[in-house]
């Protein structure tokens, strides 16, 4: 999806604080509102932290990698018994740790799928690519701006920076 | 650091977009060191295992030796980083990403040794644990299977730990070229754009990563060390080998960091990045590792010489009065005796001392890989079964091109992705530090006032 009916400033970092107090103002919502910047924002009061469920997710992967260690480890020594001289077939001992790694990758793999499929997979062509964001500016504005508050976003941003618009 | 986000982005990045003759003069010669290991092990595969000095009963010499060599200098990064991350030092912006690197391409080539020490390379896939026709599954019991889920385990790891931060760097590298470059970054960066939603994200993925990463790496290395420690030979097994061998990667790993940090510095001139803080901190955390890999020496061999059984004195004695005494003397000046006055005292804590320290270091500990190998195989529990080890040309050459594939891989990676973070170190720099213009904080809202305003 391109991006569609988004207008942008691009500004400088305590404009761009001022131009988010603008727009939240104006009647925006704060989902609305993209930032965009080279850096993460953390001496700019322009960051707002939201929960994410990604912790939860990553163990609900390593519970996933746990269970298929513990399936392939016992299930496997059951199905293709070793000659142990009377000693158990099964061994938890060493599967132990075979469910340990497992787990492990488990943590990982799903770690890097929340983050792909959460944070740039899906926004891959819905948000612009700004050269200036690499060289220090920041792209602030409003993804899709409702038609009746075009003009008014439209302005408010022009006080802040050079207005850009997507379509 | 006095330098501005502009500055050090211009600084980071102009390994990445400049390539002078030196670069390829050295990759070049690179390349033709590697070719020649290449080589060596083609002539091995070609004529059989036999042309390696490896024999009954010394079955494991210097590839295993390499092996666990470089699997522990590859706990330098990962682990380093990840406690660094954890604990918020703000000095680790400018070597997280060489850490990282290391750990990968070390990976690498540790994880190549028992496929080498193989002889039948192609076989290598009999490890991977799948039902096959000739009815051997992979036994659970053995540490070599263990290996297998933990060594791939941590590369996957680890390559997803070097992989994360790397992402918004690719982006910036993917507005600042063209051509081909443009493309290949625009692939890397995974479109990427910057926003405070994907900047939180990134955050949060590489904070779990630090923190699944430090058990890993150190049952990587535990579970290398009971390769060893679950055979019954003399001074092998032993209930102290996983964080006596844990403790020994973390050294090394220290080590050939600084190694690697001081070249970098100089090649690449980021004198101003690489600074004489992060040698001194470095220093001192080598320090304590030189102390505790000392005391665990001390700690084993006290344990050995107490318990007096004869199988283990043979092989005690054997690396302090026999045939191996000169390398254990050489083992104990390089990871104690020169190091630690080298990182005790202040002033001799400087760039070039870390340096001299790290050098003799890393050799010191690929020598104690080896006198752990080579003498308990020599004289197992049964004199008939005694014997020795001389290894020949091809593993030497294979030994020592390792070096050389591994600085190899590290230039050719440093002219792909900045090797100082760029977004790291501009994150860390205060408000005052930015470009003329956007610098001004000049009637900054409360944040209380934005961070309350109704939306």
């Amino acid at each position: 999806m391109k991006p569609q009916n988004a207008l942008y400033a691009l500004c400088s970092r305590p404009q761009a604080e001022k131009s988010l107090v603008a727009l939240v103002s104006a009647g925006i919502a704060m989902d609305n509102i993209v930032v965009i910047s080279s850096e993460p924002l953390d001496h700019y009061q322009v960051r707002r932290r939201k929960k994410t469920l990604m912790p939860w997710l990553v163990v609900c992967g390593a519970a996933l990698g746990g269970t298929a260690g513990f399936l392939l480890a016992t299930l496997t020594q059951a199905s293709y018994p070793i000659a142990t001289g009377g000693m158990s077939v099964v061994t938890f001992w060493t599967d132990g740790i075979i469910i340990y790694e497992l787990t492990m990758l488990g943590a990982i793999l799903s770690t890097i799928l929340v983050f792909l499929s959460t944070s740039t997979l899906l926004e891959w062509r819905s948000l612009p690519v700004e050269p200036e964001v690499s060289a220090g500016k920041v792209l602030i504005g409003v993804a899709s701006v409702p038609q009746r508050l075009r003009e008014r976003v439209a302005e408010l941003l022009s006080a802040f920076g050079e207005v850009k618009q997507y379509h | 650091m006095a330098k501005t986000a502009e500055e050090i982005q211009r600084d980071l990045l102009r390994p990445v977009l400049k390539t002078s003759w030196r670069f390829v003069l050295v990759v070049a010669g690179l390349g033709i060191c590697v070719l020649a290991g290449f080589s060596a092990w083609m002539y091995q595969a070609t004529n059989g295992i036999g042309v390696a000095g490896i024999n009954r009963p010394v079955f494991w010499g210097f590839y295993i030796t390499n092996f666990v060599f470089w699997i522990g200098i590859s706990h330098a990064g990962t682990l380093i980083s990840a406690i660094l991350r954890l604990s918020n030092a703000t000095w680790r912006r400018p070597i997280t990403r060489c850490a990282e690197v290391i750990t990968v391409f070390a990976l690498m080539i540790g994880a190549m040794f028992p496929i080498v020490h193989l002889g039948r390379p192609w076989l290598a896939f009999w490890l991977v644990p799948y039902p096959s026709e000739r009815g051997l599954w992979p036994n659970y019991r053995s540490p070599l299977l263990w290996d297998f889920f933990a060594i791939n385990t941590y590369l996957i790891g680890s390559v997803s730990f070097l992989f994360l931060p790397i992402i918004p760097d690719c982006a910036l590298l993917r507005d600042r070229s063209s051509g081909w470059r443009r493309r290949l970054y625009s692939g890397l960066c995974l479109g990427w754009r910057g926003t405070q939603k994907q900047w939180q994200q990134l955050e949060t993925a590489m904070h779990i990563m630090a923190i699944v990463i430090i058990p890993v790496a150190v049952s990587v290395h535990s579970i290398v060390s009971w390769d060893f420690a679950m055979t019954p030979v003399p001074m092998w097994h032993s209930t102290i080998f996983a964080p006596y061998f844990v403790a020994g990667a973390i050294f090394s790993g220290i080590a050939a960091l600084i190694v690697a940090m001081v070249l970098l510095r100089s090649f690449l001139h980021l004198e101003e990045y690489l600074t004489a803080q992060c040698f001194d901190n470095l220093g001192k955390l080598l320090l304590v590792m030189s102390l505790l890999w000392f005391y665990f020496v001390f700690a084993e061999r006290l344990t050995t010489w107490y318990g007096n059984a004869k199988p283990e004195m043979a092989v005690l004695w054997l690396t302090q009065r026999g045939p191996f005494r000169q390398l254990f003397w050489v083992m104990l000046c390089c990871n104690f005796v020169i190091p630690f006055p080298l990182l005790a005292i202040k002033k001799l804590r400087t760039i070039p001392g870390t340096f001299i320290a790290s050098v003799t270091i890393i050799a010191g500990m690929w020598i104690e890989r080896y006198l752990i190998i080579v003498p308990s195989l020599s004289h197992k529990f049964l004199p008939y079964t005694w014997g020795s080890y001389r290894p020949t040309w091809v593993e030497i050459t294979i030994t020592s091109v390792t070096f050389c594939a591994m600085a190899l891989l590290f230039i050719v990676f440093s002219k792909i992705v900045p090797v100082v973070s760029v977004w790291e170190l501009k994150a860390g720099l205060p408000p005052g530090s930015r470009p003329a213009g956007a610098s001004d904080r000049d009637g900054q809202l409360e944040p209380v006032q934005i961070l309350g305003a109704p939306s």
